[in-house]
């Protein structure tokens, strides 16, 4: 039998047990506004939470520290700027630190420092500024706190695992905002405080940095920690994390005030959940009206019963029997979803007020004080999903109920009604 | 020897057809041999709860025997699965019932073609082979009426339009002028007689002595075992 005549026969069906079929599709209106309804809320609010937190996010710093008290090597600092320049969008800062030997451990040298949203003045409190002719050389710029201690033109030595390393103090440093504008200022470029060459041929203790990563506005939050995970398994293959010399636990990791992170990801946990609970809540409220359906179908079964015996005695097979009582049931669930959805559709700004009074209730959130525009989203894929629901329970039900006609001869059938 | 001279269209053997189980159990049908020719006008007839509807029921594939065999067209019946039952019931049989089953939301066309619907034929094509069927039955102006409007003389006629469309082997008519005048019953058998003339099998289930004139042969059932086949001898007994 053709499709279109199974819709036919069940249309018949559905005119002949008018009422019931009118009542049923109140139920599925009923229930389909609030399954749609749930979701929406459910999708929106998760929308909304999504972007206040990726404001909270933008507004934050965040670093990637890594250290692993191994060496790192000039081919690896020469690949790690590449690293970092392919990313130079999402980095503000990179500080490269070494804990140089047990007697210089308290106070780390700044390796390198690339700024590249601000420019980081240091001031000379103490000795020339560098040049690069300087550049190749073993001159190490300290912090101020030791001006007493050395002058410049020492010689400052570290001890390291039984051996001296020798540099020239060049001078003294501090960052510009304590001490304003007395002195000279540079821009910080790992070149004009120590040979790096010279230390790290013969120190060899360059061992961690950190990455300073700062969410930028225009990014979207999910995608910046995408980013930021890619960024560190790039920073991981470079410098890999094995044999550690000095700590063992300590790897690349994100070791920031990064509790913000940690928020988003327990929001993007609780998107999940939110949306699962939509699901669990609309799934038990189509089964609650699916007995409804099914009521009717068998109503309709019932009231049929002679009709579809004499289709069965004429030759209908009986999976056609089926989906021509399916197709009634369908048909109920395809428009009272429809017009669900309608009606949500028409009353938008209401739903856009629930969600926005339970973001700020719930998110503990100001809209007028903050950038993020409250927003609802009706997505159309709501009304399939109420849809499919619908129809695979109805479908689970019917075919129980179906046996009756479904497995009896076509003359029992008749006779039954008879 | 019988089975040879004849062109056998149906064969019944050791046919039993028990209803309900064990001490409560009725035997509609016992050990029915049975052999209903090819192109003839065969009447079944008995008393009333004597099984000739069962039989009518097996040979239609309305319901299944208990045991036995039932061969239609070289067809083991009793082996068919519910779909390939239902696929004979809407090419080989035509059904004629005596209280018409007609859909009485639809109209006389749709009612007709619903065979040719239910064998996914297209809208027109059914409806033009409806139409010409009416027409020879001379329904020609019933055509859009729906069924519930009908006479009952009219409304058989639309029955036996609906056991011609697909064109059928066999057409199976109980009881079929049991709710009909005598003016109409007698139209109603002179058109089943055409269409056995016509080289159908057509098989009569009826009590009413005056329809059994028009076949050709004649089976009694009686408590569920066929005691008389006058087949092609009964003319010379009703005569």
């Amino acid at each position: 039998m053709k499709f279109i005549d199974k819709l036919k026969l069940s249309w018949h069906n559905i005119k002949q047990n008018k009422s019931r079929s009118i009542i049923t599709l109140i139920i599925v209106y009923v229930i389909g506004l609030m399954v749609m309804g749930i979701l929406a809320l459910g999708i929106s609010f998760v929308g909304n939470m999504n972007e206040i937190q990726t404001e909270k996010l933008a507004n934050q710093e965040i670093e990637i520290t890594h250290s692993n008290a191994e060496d790192i090597t000039l081919d690896e600092i020469s690949l790690l700027k590449n690293v970092f320049e392919e990313n130079k969008d999402y980095i503000t800062n990179i500080s490269e630190t070494s804990a140089i030997g047990f007697g210089f451990s308290s106070s780390r040298i700044t390796m390198f420092d690339y700024n590249y949203f601000n420019e980081i003045n240091y001031v000379i409190v103490e000795g020339e500024k560098p040049s690069s002719a300087i550049s190749n050389t073993n001159i190490v710029y300290l912090n101020s706190s030791y001006n007493q201690e050395y002058h410049i033109g020492d010689e400052y030595i570290i001890e390291y695992e039984g051996s001296d390393y020798t540099f020239i103090v060049g001078g003294f440093l501090e960052w510009n905002d304590f001490y304003g504008n007395e002195s000279q200022t540079i821009s910080i470029r790992a070149e004009y405080f120590v040979d790096m060459t010279y230390f790290i041929n013969n120190i060899s203790q360059i061992n961690g940095f950190t990455i300073h990563y700062n969410y930028q506005n225009e990014f979207n939050a999910k995608e910046c920690i995408l980013k930021l995970d890619e960024l560190r398994n790039e920073v991981k293959s470079v410098v890999p994390d094995e044999k550690p010399r000095f700590v063992v636990d300590r790897m690349v990791s994100t070791t920031t005030d990064a509790s913000l992170l940690d928020q988003f990801y327990k929001a993007y946990i609780m998107n999940y959940l939110i949306i699962a609970f939509a699901l669990v809540l609309g799934i038990i409220l189509i089964l609650m009206s699916v007995g409804s359906i099914s009521n009717t179908l068998t109503i309709s079964i019932d009231k049929n019963k002679k009709f579809f015996g004499l289709l069965k005695a004429l030759g209908l097979k009986n999976k056609d029997v089926l989906w021509i009582v399916l197709y009634e049931g369908f048909f109920i669930i395809v428009l009272g979803s429809v017009l669900a959805f309608i009606t949500l559709l028409m009353n938008l700004e209401l739903m856009k007020n629930i969600v926005v009074d339970t973001v700020i209730v719930v998110l503990n959130y100001s809209f007028e004080d903050n950038t993020v525009a409250p927003s609802f989203i009706m997505p159309y894929y709501t009304v399939f999903i109420n849809i499919v629901f619908f129809i695979i329970f109805t479908y689970l039900f019917s075919r129980t109920t179906l046996n009756g006609v479904y497995k009896s001869a076509p003359l029992e059938v008749i006779n039954e009604v008879k | 020897m019988y089975e040879e001279e004849v062109k056998q269209m149906i064969i019944l053997k050791k046919l039993n057809k028990v209803y309900g189980e064990t001490a409560s159990a009725t035997v509609a049908l016992k050990d029915v041999d049975l052999v209903i020719e090819k192109g003839k006008f065969t009447a079944i007839v008995g008393k009333s709860g004597s099984g000739k509807t069962t039989l009518m029921n097996m040979v239609g594939a309305l319901d299944k025997p208990t045991s036995g065999s039932l061969t239609i067209d070289e067809v083991e019946i009793t082996n068919l699965t519910e779909d390939l039952l239902a696929s004979y019931r809407n090419k080989t049989i035509g059904f004629v019932f005596q209280s018409f089953y007609l859909e009485p939301t639809f109209t006389v066309l749709e009612n007709v073609a619903m065979p040719l619907t239910i064998a996914g034929v297209d809208r027109i094509e059914r409806e033009t082979k409806a139409k010409e069927i009416l027409i020879k039955l001379g329904l020609e102006d019933k055509i859009y009426k729906k069924a519930s409007d009908l006479s009952s003389g009219q409304k058989q006629r639309v029955c036996i339009a609906r056991a011609l469309i697909n064109d059928p082997e066999i057409i199976l008519a109980d009881e079929p002028t049991g709710n009909l005048d005598t003016q109409n019953g007698e139209e109603v058998m002179k058109i089943l007689k055409e269409i056995s003339e016509s080289g159908k099998t057509v098989i009569l289930v009826t009590h009413d002595l005056d329809d059994i004139k028009y076949a050709d042969n004649l089976i009694e059932i009686k408590d569920g075992v066929v005691s008389c086949n006058y087949s092609d001898r009964y003319e010379d007994l009703f005569k």
